[in-house]
């Protein structure tokens, strides 16, 4: 399955490890060459925003959290968690009109993965009960390309997630394109020793980057 | 291939180096709006620019830096009368490289609320962010953007600061990739300190920012003065290279300005009316 048919059966991709944004932290992502940060309030609210700042197009990626708002270093706007302006410090005296706000998109957290939408999903993202995040790991090749090579070793992919048992470990991935040419591979462990799993995915990344492409 | 440039750029006057930069008699080579120029220095300090075609290329002297042009000017190189003062002092600060359109360093240079983010504790303090208001103006007969009466509280002015001040400040935008600002000078509050920056556009999004300081100032080393401009054009580097997009939009409806950016506002309407492309976003149709 490609990922954009695997868009069509679902329509959450996941971003980052939930256990690399702890509250107070804004870190950016990609999907598919749309830039976004990913970012938690510090009582540990979850948001996703269009990484630019509407002011003068900073990235909110380089900003930061105080409290409930994220701020941007270029000229300290806050906003709000809802996507709405807060403050801007050049005129305190001003209240931000209620029409600027930063797009947002739904974000959803689950079993230490998190997932993105672009538009309000019905249904909750991939389960992955039980499992432990190991390691987010960038691939320099098509999205399409390796999930065809997942496919060719490991069986159908199920939407954006794949299953690989070798040896005493059982892994989980869940695939994210990052732009045309990148992707990363968020691993998560089902079973066996954490150090071994390592090892495996890695070599695993590996061998994606040699991949041949999608004739 | 080279695209064809717009008059307003083709003919305005362009910073290549500084002239120190040049040594005698060596011909150096520059990337100045996607040409290729070549400048030459003779032994009595006279400097010649040729395009790449072979072309001589005008040339003018002035504040340390050597400027050319791809077309014909219809004016000399903007004026700044304080050169003439005998008390004054130049120092050039040196190339900068910066991934990104030289319109959003101009604009940058002319942006005060973001000192006490960017230049925290230096030209700023979160403590006190507000941007009074100020007086902006396109000045069509000298074809000149101007922002005057400028207030900012800043606890570091400059290299000789001795405490905070209440700074002033006045902006010239004197051509699309050249801009200055006058500037309280803390040793003789009544005066003005002046800082010019040059931008040379090498391509749309690749820029080369050449400061220059004509300083009351005669205490503190050149160094220092250079080190001071140096730290603060690095902080500002961080934020020029991750503004989206590198190029800057000039539709009003592209980003949300607001009082503070009334001189930002002036000057892409004055690019805007002038018709430059170079640098510019613009949306795909």
């Amino acid at each position: 399955m490609t990922p954009s048919a695997a868009a069509a059966a679902s329509p959450w991709w996941p971003v980052a490890l939930a256990v690399d944004v702890p509250a107070g932290v804004a870190v950016p992502a990609s999907l598919d060459g749309d830039d976004v940060v990913v970012w938690r309030t510090a009582k540990g609210e979850l948001r996703i925003f269009a990484d630019r700042c509407p002011h003068r197009g900073m990235r909110l990626s380089f900003g930061f959290v105080r409290d409930e708002t994220l701020v941007c270093l270029y000229h300290g706007w806050r906003w709000r968690a809802d996507g709405g302006c807060a403050l801007i410090p050049a005129h305190p005296d001003l209240a931000p009109p209620p029409s600027l706000c930063v797009p947002s998109y739904p974000a959803a957290e689950a079993d230490g993965l998190i997932w993105m939408a672009a538009t309000i999903p019905g249904r909750p993202p991939p389960a992955m009960t039980g499992c432990t995040p190991l390691a987010s790991l960038v691939v320099d090749r098509p999205a399409a390309v390796i999930a065809a090579a997942i496919a060719a070793a490991w069986g159908a992919m199920d939407g954006v997630c794949a299953r690989l048992a070798e040896g005493d470990v059982v892994l989980r991935m869940a695939i994210q394109p990052v732009h045309a040419e990148r992707t990363m591979l968020h691993v998560l462990l089902a079973e066996g020793d954490p150090l071994v799993a390592i090892g495996v995915a890695e070599a695993w990344r590996d061998r994606f980057e040699a991949a041949e492409p999608v004739p | 291939m080279s695209l064809p440039l717009e008059p307003a750029v083709r003919d305005d006057w362009h910073v290549l180096c500084r002239l120190a930069d040049l040594a005698a008699h060596v011909p150096a080579g520059f990337r100045l709006l996607a040409h290729d120029v070549w400048a030459t220095r003779d032994a009595k300090g006279a400097v010649s620019v040729r395009s790449a075609d072979g072309r001589a290329l005008p040339v003018t002297l002035a504040y340390g830096h050597v400027f050319t042009s791809l077309g014909a000017p219809a004016r000399p190189l903007f004026a700044i009368d304080e050169v003439a003062e005998p008390d004054r002092r130049l120092a050039t600060c040196g190339a900068v490289r910066v991934r990104a359109s030289g319109l959003r360093l101009v604009e940058n240079f002319l942006d005060m609320a973001h000192f006490p983010f960017v230049h925290t504790d230096i030209l700023g303090v979160e403590e006190r962010p507000e941007v009074p208001r100020y007086d902006t103006e396109i000045r069509w007969d000298v074809d000149e953007v101007w922002a005057t009466n400028c207030r900012f509280w800043q606890p570091l002015a400059a290299a000789s600061s001795r405490g905070g001040q209440m700074s002033e400040y006045r902006y010239r935008v004197a051509s699309p990739f050249n801009v200055m600002l006058y500037k309280t000078a803390p040793p003789d509050p009544a005066r003005f300190d002046v800082i010019g920056l040059s931008i040379r556009a090498a391509e749309p999004d690749l820029s080369f920012a050449y400061a220059f300081l004509l300083l009351l100032d005669d205490a503190t080393p050149a160094t220092t003065l250079i080190h001071f401009q140096q730290t603060i054009f690095l902080q500002d580097r961080i934020i020029l290279e991750n503004q989206r997009p590198r190029l800057l939009p000039l539709s009003p409806k592209a980003e949300t300005p607001t009082r503070a950016d009334m001189s930002s506002v002036a000057y892409r309407r004055w690019l805007k009316a002038k018709g430059v492309r170079f640098g510019v976003f613009e949306a795909a149709p």
